[in-house]
């Protein structure tokens, strides 16, 4: 249909609810997520299989050109959100396994998942706006139904309507801001809207079309006079939703605006500088203040999210092939990070039943394994050397440097100065020591849930102190972005 | 036949009565409907830009993307108005600004 990549996804989140409504219901949790798991390993092992191929020219789904010029591109900026986004969807289904376990329905959670994961997939692979419009609906449409699949409860369903109009104006806004392009250069395909903008100037409407399409995907980056549904959805999800939806989702957003601006719009570069460091600065700003008022860690590590949104606008608004690369690495890191910061919680709240900072404190006795992940994943939020958020930050610091914004790159310390005082209160609670017996019959979490946590803090540690794989790939996605000629 | 800047005025005009709706409602029904007329703004122009290009012609790239665009919207106004019922049997009322349960 599309590329084995997103087929197999498809297919998996179409059989995982047949075979559920097979098995017995009791085991139904585990079978699932064992089969929706083998559509992921067999996703990630025919991208890393094509990936050599990929490096040298990208892969344009159909070959020829049809009538209405769709096409799914297979290119290098894409591979790197999509592996980040498949690896993560093969983390959250493990972890699932145990963790949702006393929820009913649990075969449509898998399918649902996956169905987000192939959405995202999708937008990072499509190579013209419509292909982008469709998986981008896929993804959002099944994000809503999963933040509030847990219906019983207040919080849930408050959280998912909250977060359905927010978004649904953003989608709106996007399909606008697609018609007036359309309007203008007649075409939605990437490359020949680049073209066609390159020949002939833009006027006002462009502007206006810009403007509602940085809108329309900045309400779901977070980007901060549009952020207020997040802290509500991502701290009330099941927390391998939010570990996908704070890690891949809202960056998925930050890479769509990347490659309208560097792929479409290079003509107008010199006016988005400045505007993006402005709002770079506010969700810095926002984000790291707010989180130091929470008491919920869910929470708290929902307003983190928005301040690293500022960290990741900081490389787009110093508009050098450095400041890109930091940029689209501080995605990967990132999502790396506060996927494992999510789903340790989750594992301390399915013992523990309660995410606010004073029940869990001593919880580091009980726990040791989730609880030194965790400090692993609060220590590279912060930026500490040996691990993965330190490369990238350095690297949006040095393009601060490079593009002759000190100011900013001096804010970025502060604000990191800053976050470090609600990551310490999260790290105290953790190893105090237990003021009451109620915590002494709580065990290690179960293997399901350690499998994930245990792999994503290695791969912190290894992308830390062997950054070079990981960063090249990063460096070659931002030349293939500023470059369009390379996909002709 | 009206002209085409007759179609994008009109097209402006439902995008801005569909945010007055949502910025000034208080029933969740009535929000709902706010952002299928933004939606179906988008919706008009595409069509009319359709025509535009070459006279006599229809590009068949817009019309594909409002049939498809439809039937998204027909999605995102089910699940919205599925999770409407849920709100209601929790809060007992449709109106948004009783829901405060989060805050901070």
């Amino acid at each position: 249909m599309f590329t084995p990549i997103i087929d197999s996804l498809f297919i998996f989140s179409i059989i995982t609810p047949i075979i559920g409504f097979f098995v017995p219901k009791k085991s139904s949790c585990l079978i699932c997520g064992a089969v929706s798991a083998g559509g992921y390993i067999i996703s990630i092992a025919y991208l890393l299989h094509l990936l050599p191929q990929i490096l040298t020219h990208p892969i344009r789904i159909p070959m020829e050109n049809s009538a209405v010029s769709t096409s799914i591109m297979i290119d290098v900026p894409g591979s790197l959100m999509s592996l980040l986004a498949l690896a993560l969807g093969l983390f959250a289904t493990i972890y699932s396994m145990r963790f949702m376990e006393r929820d009913s329905g649990t075969p449509l959670y898998y399918s649902l998942l996956m169905a987000m994961i192939t959405g995202i997939v999708g937008v990072s692979y499509s190579g013209d706006l419509f292909t982008l419009f469709i998986f981008w609906e896929l993804m959002c449409i099944t994000s809503y139904v999963l933040v509030g699949f847990r219906k019983n409860v207040k919080e849930s369903v408050e959280a998912a309507i909250k977060y359905m109009l927010m978004s649904g104006i953003g989608s709106a806004t996007i399909l606008f801001g697609m018609s007036l392009l359309y309007g203008l250069t007649g075409t939605l395909n990437l490359p020949r809207i680049a073209l066609s903008l390159r020949m002939g100037g833009g006027g006002p409407w462009l502007y206006a079309s810009l403007g509602m399409l940085i809108t329309g995907f900045g309400i779901k980056a977070a980007i901060v006079p549009l952020h207020v549904w997040l802290p509500d959805a991502h701290g009330t999800a099941p927390s391998p939703i939010s570990a996908i939806l704070s890690g891949v989702l809202i960056e998925l957003a930050v890479f769509v605006i990347c490659k309208l601006l560097f792929f479409i719009f290079p003509a107008i570069r010199v006016s988005w500088m400045e505007f993006f460091a402005i709002f770079a600065i506010l969700n810095m700003m926002f984000g790291n203040i707010t989180a130091l008022l929470q008491s919920d860690v869910k929470r708290m590590l929902a307003y983190s999210s928005i301040a690293h949104i500022g960290y990741i606008l900081i490389g787009i608004s110093a508009g050098t092939k450095l400041g890109l690369t930091a940029t689209l690495l501080h995605i990967f890191n990132h999502g790396l990070m506060k996927a494992l910061a999510f789903l340790c919680i989750g594992a301390i709240i399915y013992r523990i039943g309660s995410k606010k900072l004073e029940d869990i404190a001593g919880v580091g006795r009980r726990m040791p394994i989730t609880s030194t992940a965790f400090t692993i994943a609060l220590l590279g939020l912060i930026g500490m050397p040996p691990l993965n958020g330190f490369i990238s930050k350095l690297l949006l610091f040095m393009s601060c440097l490079d593009s002759g914004m000190l100011w900013l790159g001096i804010l970025l310390i502060i604000f990191s100065a800053v976050s470090t005082g609600y990551y310490i209160r999260i790290l105290k609670a953790l190893i105090a020591t237990p003021q009451d017996e109620r915590l002494s019959d709580v065990k290690e979490a179960p293997i399901p849930i350690l499998i994930p946590i245990c792999c994503l803090a290695f791969l912190m540690i290894l992308l830390g102190i062997w950054p070079d794989p990981i960063l090249r790939f990063a460096e070659e996605s931002s030349s293939w972005l500023m470059e369009v000629g390379r996909y002709a | 036949m009206p002209s085409f800047s007759a179609y994008l005025a009109c097209a402006i005009t439902l995008y801005i009565i569909g945010l007055y709706c949502l910025v000034t409602k208080r029933n969740l029904i009535r929000l709902v409907m706010g952002v299928e007329i933004l939606i179906n703004a988008a919706h008009i122009n595409f069509i009319a830009f359709s025509a535009y290009w070459v006279p006599g012609f229809i590009d068949p790239l817009a019309r594909s993307i409002v049939i498809v665009s439809i039937g998204l919207a027909g999605c995102f106004g089910a699940v919205l108005l599925s999770f409407t019922v849920y709100a209601y049997r929790h809060y007992g009322t449709l109106d948004v600004r009783r829901m405060r349960e989060l805050r901070g």
